[in-house]
């Protein structure tokens, strides 16, 4: 009779992948969506959509002219003034003052950003931690999470002096709601069987916080992390709008007061690639924190 | 007495809900004494009260009169309740690994944060311990790469580390094939053999009961109650071919004999889950 059985793990990655380094396992996902014809596939639909979506502005903008689109910036005008190098409206990738824009939003952005899940994460965590703590402090901020950032303008611009706080401020507000909100779901959805098999195995309540707690509420804590970088952006380019002398925000609304209409889409198109990559950054902290989910789904 | 490690005398525990000003009596009654080192199955229908039982004796609620005693010590009474601890570890229904943590953490976690050994003097204890069971070579894989009844068995691995005087298991095999089922039944055999530990152990499923208990107990349905102890006779070392042994078989049809009125009574009360 067989004293045990051998068991056989069933990894989801190839088995060689777990252990590479992240640099590898970098190369290996890139080199994987060329060569597998799945992936290529993918990579290839989605070109496609995007060649056709310019394709279709181009259409509308420049060649047909059609009505409400004529007085917009087409395809080529954009292009056209983003790589010259000595650009009609001042900004392309060969200035200085595109890369300032950037630096700016992008600085607010890791300020206000780095405020909120400072702030928030544990504010979150011990609200689902400790019941009276939740109690006392979730109505407060049931009220004032629906109130829309836009309407905090005047108030933030009373409460704080300088040109950057106000900006700041707004910027983090959104963010900060959003990752209270969802430290305390991802706390709320950790199964009562983890605390009490904890409680078993001789836990104190330290144990139970920093053992189950936080590592059970970590798959939320990214989801609020993402929806708060989303919101920190969308409210950064609204309080840029109205006031600053740097950031795409500002850069926008200055290039609409100016009728120098390219900019604004370069602006538009940077923010949205900016956004994509303080995303994807917080999603690969996130799948180096949470190896097990990512490994488990097998 | 000091040598006694897991005796555990149940006296005339009840157990009364009041869930919405209705009291609702979940354990009625129920007295059991169960020797160091038993292997004692309990048996009744499901939602009958016996989880009830098992989490007064794990701590995980009071009870509402009677006692509950662990090697003379005073467990539970109407206004006592020992919190959990790492002297009854209870293996849960639907498993309860940490998902974030590897098998080999999952498996250190108890010791160390009881501080009864450091990190690497746990981890080398863990690393033994997995090898007797046969579990070294996932050491390192977490919980969701593994198939349910590996999640079981390492599950089982982390209360042994602590080394309770009472293991809870609490249907630790519901939800299980009949394949996967027949091989954790070995293991668990091994693993008693080996340690002899005190097991107590619920299922709603009486073959189970026979086949891996010294004693089995069969709970009336709500409120639970004993109805009849049975001493299981068949020898250890177990394994699968005991299930066709003819003293298996015999007992087998006595007890059957012996639950059907109750699961009659059950069924009539709208029960569909039967032994």
């Amino acid at each position: 009779m067989a004293t045990s059985i051998t068991p056989r793990p069933a990894p989801a990655l190839p088995p060689a992948l777990a252990d590479l380094s992240f640099g590898a396992r970098a190369w290996y996902r890139l080199r994987h969506q060329f060569t597998n014809p799945e992936s290529l596939k993918s990579l290839l639909l989605g070109i496609g959509g995007v060649v056709l979506l310019i394709l279709a502005w181009w259409l509308a903008t420049e060649l047909l002219k059609l009505p409400r689109f004529e007085k917009l910036p087409g395809p080529v005008a954009v292009w056209s003034e983003f790589v010259s190098r000595n650009p009609p409206f001042g900004t392309s990738v060969f200035t200085p003052e595109y890369y300032m824009h950037i630096l700016w939003s992008t600085l607010r952005i890791l300020v206000a950003f780095g405020i909120a899940t400072v702030l928030g994460v544990p504010l979150g965590l011990f609200m689902g931690w400790n019941k009276a703590w939740k109690d006392y402090t979730f109505p407060i901020l049931e009220l004032l999470r629906p109130i829309p950032v836009l309407a905090w303008v005047p108030l933030a611009i009373l409460m704080w002096s300088g040109r950057e706080e106000p900006i700041i401020f707004l910027a983090f507000l959104a963010s900060f709601f959003a990752t209270v909100l969802n430290t305390l779901l991802g706390v709320e959805s950790i199964d009562e069987v983890y605390f009490r098999a904890a409680r078993c195995l001789g836990a104190k309540p330290r144990h139970i916080f920093f053992k189950v707690v936080v590592p059970g509420a970590l798959p939320f804590i990214f989801t609020g992390l993402q929806i708060g970088m989303g919101v920190a952006w969308f409210s950064l380019v609204a309080a840029e709008m109205l006031s600053g002398e740097y950031g795409l925000g500002y850069l926008i609304w200055d290039s609409y007061v100016l009728s120098q209409y390219s900019v604004i889409v370069i602006a538009m198109v940077t923010l949205g690639l900016v956004g994509y990559l303080c995303s994807a950054a917080i999603r690969l902290v996130g799948r180096q924190l949470m190896r097990w989910s990512t490994r488990g789904e097998a | 007495m000091s040598e006694l490690k897991g005796q555990i005398s149940i006296r005339n525990v009840c157990k009364v809900y009041d869930p919405e000003g209705v009291n609702v009596c979940a354990v009625d009654n129920c007295s059991l004494e169960i020797a160091a080192g038993e292997f004692c199955m309990v048996v009744g229908p499901s939602g009958c009260g016996k989880t009830t039982l098992l989490n007064a004796i794990a701590g995980f609620h009071g009870i509402s009169t009677g006692e509950i005693h662990l090697d003379g010590q005073l467990l539970c009474s109407a206004d006592y309740t020992t919190p959990p601890a790492a002297d009854r570890v209870v293996v849960f229904q639907n498993g309860a690994l940490f998902p974030w943590y590897t098998v080999l953490e999952n498996v250190t976690f108890g010791p160390v944060v009881q501080g009864v050994m450091t990190a690497r003097q746990a981890k080398r204890a863990a690393n033994d311990l997995l090898g007797e069971l046969g579990l070294r070579d996932i050491a390192q894989s977490y919980p969701g790469e593994l198939s349910s009844g590996m999640k079981r068995r390492v599950e089982i691995a982390r209360a042994l580390m602590n080394d309770p005087k009472v293991l809870l298991l609490d249907e630790p095999f519901r939800a299980m094939d009949a394949l996967t089922k027949g091989v954790v039944h070995e293991f668990l055999l091994q693993v008693y053999d080996r340690m002899k530990k005190t097991i107590f152990f619920i299922t709603h499923d009486l073959e189970e009961a026979m086949f891996l208990g010294s004693k089995v107990v069969i709970m009336t349905t709500r409120p639970c109650r004993v109805k009849h102890v049975i001493e299981v006779d068949l020898p250890r070392p177990r394994d699968f071919q005991t299930r066709s042994s003819s003293r298996y078989l015999q007992l087998k049809n006595q007890v059957v004999k012996a639950v059907h009125e109750e699961a009659k009574k059950a069924f009539e009360a709208g029960e569909r889950e039967l032994a």
